[in-house]
């Protein structure tokens, strides 16, 4: 699965451990997600999807 | 002060209440015993019957302390280890306990270990040579898990 997590974060100018901090997961987390070498549960891809006020199909693709 | 966390309060309780009881317990078991308060052995077998359950409700009470303190990669790591990694290392477990059921192995295996020790030891070793695998499975899936996704 693709998602557009980095290029969001870096429009924030939020840090990898910011974003970790915020969605209450490891800052390795985030960083397995950004590289799509992790795929969210669907409670952590909601409050992604909350965080950047963006619909789950605007961050996340197949 | 600082703040303990969940998981070294559940470790702290379970230890500390481990020595607090089993202490006093054999104490009052073994004097008990020579006292003739209680029948033979009862006493005792009951502090360390008592003792070791509790230890092991106190590990599971830490490990869904520590469950619950990790974050959701965290966790997929762990549940991953414990059916691939367990499964696979209760695989090798499942060709020593084929062989040394029956067949042609039952004999060579008997030969190696040979006639020596008691029953309790033979049961101790299968039961070790059951966990061991499961164990170093379960080590060495989760490793992978980690390395594949969280470096960096």
């Amino acid at each position: 699965m693709n998602n557009r997590l980095k290029v969001l974060r870096a429009e924030r100018d939020w840090s990898q451990a910011h974003l970790a901090e915020v969605l209450g997961v490891s800052r390795q987390t985030v960083n397995a997600l950004e590289t799509g070498r992790y795929d969210p549960s669907l409670p952590l891809a909601f409050k992604i999807a909350r965080i950047f006020e963006q619909p789950i199909e605007s961050i996340f693709s197949e | 002060m600082r703040k303990w966390s969940k998981v070294t309060k559940a470790t702290a309780i379970t230890l500390g209440a481990g020595i607090a009881f089993l202490i006093p317990g054999a104490i009052l078991a073994g004097y008990g015993e020579k006292a003739g308060w209680f029948p033979d052995s009862v006493a005792i077998l009951t502090v360390f019957g008592i003792y070791a359950a509790g230890m092991m409700i106190g590990a599971l009470w830490i490990g869904a302390e520590w469950m619950r303190s990790i974050d959701e990669a965290a966790r997929e790591a762990h549940k991953s280890a414990w059916y691939w990694g367990g499964s696979g290392g209760m695989c090798v477990g499942g060709i020593a306990f084929i062989l040394a059921s029956a067949g042609p192995w039952r004999e060579v295996i008997a030969r190696s270990i040979g006639t020596g020790g008691q029953p309790i030891d033979y049961m101790l070793t299968g039961a070790a040579l059951m966990l061991a695998p499961m164990m170093i499975g379960y080590i060495v899936v989760w490793t992978w898990w980690w390395l594949a996704r969280m470096r960096g």
